[in-house]
């Protein structure tokens, strides 16, 4: 490429600052590059490198100040924001703190039920909150159809049909535990996929008796509050009279804003159930040790709601809690205790209520709904639809070596005890996949271990299980990467 | 009594709690069929040393008095964490020194206790690895080591290089009854999967020390 067009120099100029916006994402492509790439991201590097490649090109042979090319400098400067933000996930699933081997189980359960997914990239983002970013790839595909036209589509570089981006915070980067909650945000993908919300809601209405309560106190105390302190008699009357005609707005406000919670509301319970049936029991431990007591808010129900129902849809699939241990039972009582803690923020708003009340209603068919679409396809073969439910039984019944391990303090690992045994790559997925599944419902036990009786304390202990979990997981890659040890590095 | 080999592979395959596991071990000649050493490889964490960081280490005053249950945030600006991926290298160079750990984890049974040395083949080049030697019972993590490099040239260590050995022998100790869970870990490094951060007093020390200098001074 010449610099042979002037503007090269003159970086107010829009081609210039464009290209240098390029050239950045250029940069950035190839410091990723020099690093592991994770499988399925490669692809997805290579397109956006080679994509970049040809916007700079294209670029640095436009004429400055023509009118073409702003508006091409215009789009390709939002192509490349694009870009950059691509190249943060997959730098984000390349860190070797990044728990793919967590992932990847998510993945096969995803591909399993929706069918077009790759790869699953989990970035730590600023936001401290796990979500699901489901509009990139759609983005990607965007950008891609600009940069090359129809003339051109035999150009393109393949991209993976990449997965929805799942992120997750990067204050629990290597909270590998937490990450249960991740089954959650797949389970607004489902639920999407499904139209699960609108056919729940029409189960749930709201309740005319109750709105015309709620709506008769607030024409009551706007009444109240027009008329004013030692109101006469017709001052009163004209207050009444008045905050009657709002009746009909009042109302409307509030079936409104109760129909705009319940939808909130319903889409993230639908969400827990399918994180109970994608993970069990873990999903339900993750949840409440990532926020013991939940408030309702306009967006989420409070946690005296999400529980329980979570606790449902493991009773509807089989899971009897009464049936574990003492001290899975214990972990069982310890979230309902914090979730009756959260029932009185109900009373905050009267849209809360209803929307309570509604889905009380429709409760029942909202857990059938959701494990009779899990189920559905597998009759009598429970263990396929639900693929934490054999791994669970069998530990349970003292068949994993892994939870021995762990239980001792010990990370998962290769050897079975032997020196130099090796597993393949597919026995070291099955085994995290069992261990983190599994072991999530372990958690109380393994505090306890570390004498973690206070807050505080837990939270230590937590990291220290973390740090077991993905030291495992780092053992197990670099036996993979070490095969060959003869000769490589590993020897000394 | 110093173990003998087949005493060390007797160990590695016993059921838990009483198993001495050192995971992983890569190869078998790792474990010296002359003596019963198992060969220790270097880690990819390193704390190193930033040495215009903090003016002086004083446990007692300034940043590094932290309570037992915290970490002194100065301490923490002396001693930066670095990665090192695996194919990669880390420099040490003549004086200086740093915190690494063992690629492998060690849980030692309680009947056990162990020495880590240096390798004789780098202790001829100038790397030393280990100050704080002892391993006692229970020890369950990586083990921290303390590299300096006593030589007059750079030191290219990678990731994965045999530089330690551990020596285990038996000590007097009875073992638990049984069950799954160990007794309650009373070290603060316990189940360190790379080099810890220092501590350099605990509670006890410190209101002694305190009460003691009171006197003093």
């Amino acid at each position: 490429m010449g610099w042979s067009k002037g503007w090269r120099n003159m970086p107010e100029e829009p081609l210039g600052r464009v290209y240098f916006q390029l050239q950045s994402v250029l940069e950035a492509a190839e410091d990723i590059g020099t690093r592991t790439q994770l499988p399925g991201t490669s692809q997805l590097w290579r397109a956006i490198r080679d994509a970049t490649t040809v916007m700079c090109r294209r670029v640095s042979s436009l004429p400055a100040g023509s009118e073409s090319g702003q508006r091409l400098a215009a789009r390709y400067a939002q192509i490349a924001e694009v870009f950059h933000l691509l190249l943060g996930f997959i730098e984000g699933a390349q860190a070797h703190r990044v728990p793919q081997a967590v992932v990847a189980p998510l993945a096969q359960m995803v591909r399993e039920r929706v069918g077009n997914a790759d790869v699953i990239l989990a970035y730590d983002w600023l936001p401290a909150n796990y979500r699901v970013v489901p509009d990139l790839p759609d983005l990607l595909d965007a950008a891609l159809q600009l940069i090359y036209p129809p003339a051109e589509a035999s150009s393109r570089p393949s991209v993976p049909r990449t997965f929805p981006i799942l992120s997750f915070p990067a204050a629990e980067k290597e909270n590998v535990l937490l990450h249960a909650v991740l089954a959650h945000e797949i389970g607004h993908l489902f639920c999407d996929k499904l139209g699960s919300v609108d056919a729940v809601s029409a189960h749930c209405p709201l309740s005319e008796e109750e709105l015309e309560s709620f709506v008769s106190n607030e024409v009551r105390d706007f009444a109240t509050a027009l008329a004013g302190e030692e109101p006469k008699g017709e001052q009163l009357n004209a207050a009444a009279m008045v905050a009657e005609a709002l009746r009909p707005s009042i109302r409307e406000r509030l079936q409104n804003e109760s129909v705009v919670v319940l939808s909130y509301w319903l889409a993230e319970l639908l969400s827990d159930a399918w994180s109970v049936v994608l993970m069990g029991p873990a999903s339900l431990f993750a949840l409440h040790a990532l926020q013991p007591v939940q408030p309702a808010s306009d967006t989420h129900p409070p946690g005296s709601v999400r529980f329980p129902v979570m606790i449902q849809v493991l009773e509807a699939i089989g899971f009897r809690y009464t049936d574990c241990e003492g001290w899975l039972q214990d972990t069982f009582s310890a979230i309902r205790v914090d979730a009756d803690k959260s029932a009185g923020s109900l009373k905050r708003k009267p849209a809360y209520q209803l929307a309570f009340s509604a889905l009380s209603s429709g409760q029942a068919h909202l857990v059938d709904h959701v494990v009779g679409s899990a189920l559905q396809g597998t009759p009598g073969k429970t263990g396929d639809a639900l693929p934490w439910l054999p791994l669970y039984e069998s530990t349970q019944a003292g068949d994993h070596p892994l939870v021995s391990r762990l239980l001792n303090y010990v990370p998962p690992d290769c050897t079975s005890g032997a020196v130099g045994d090796d597993l393949s790559p597919a026995d070291i997925g099955s085994i995290m996949n069992a261990g983190w599944i599994v072991y999530l419902g372990r958690w109380a036990q393994f505090c306890a271990g570390f004498g973690a009786d206070t807050l505080p304390a837990q939270f230590d202990a937590r990291r220290k299980l973390n740090r077991l979990l993905l030291k495992g997981v780092e053992l197990s890659t670099l036996i993979r990467l070490g095969k060959g040890i003869e000769h490589g590095p590993l020897t000394g | 009594m110093v173990l003998s080999p087949a005493d060390v592979r007797k160990y590695l395959d016993a059921p838990f709690p009483d198993r001495l596991v050192i995971t992983p071990i890569l190869h078998s000649k790792q474990i010296d069929e002359r003596v019963g050493a198992v060969d220790l490889r270097l880690g990819q964490e390193f704390l190193t040393a930033q040495r215009g960081a903090v003016p002086v280490i004083d446990p007692l005053d300034g940043p590094q008095a932290a309570s037992s249950s915290e970490r002194g945030p100065q301490l923490a600006d002396y001693l930066r964490r670095e990665y090192v991926p695996v194919g990669g290298s880390f420099v040490l160079h003549p004086r200086h020194f740093a915190l690494a750990a063992t690629l492998e984890y060690l849980s030692l049974p309680p009947d056990l206790a162990a020495y880590v040395i240096g390798r004789s083949r780098w202790a001829r080049v100038g790397l030393v690895i280990a100050m704080a030697t002892f391993v006692h019972p229970t020890f369950k993590g990586c083990l921290t080591l303390e590299l300096q490099n006593l030589g007059d040239v750079p030191l290219v260590l990678h990731p994965g290089l045999r530089v330690a050995q551990l020596i285990l022998h038996s000590t007097s100790r009875k073992k638990p009854s049984g069950g799954t869970l160990q007794p309650k870990q009373s070290s603060q490094f316990s189940c360190a999967t790379g080099p810890e951060f220092p501590m350099l007093v605990d509670e006890e020390d410190r209101a002694l020390l305190d009460a003691l200098r009171g006197k003093v001074g």
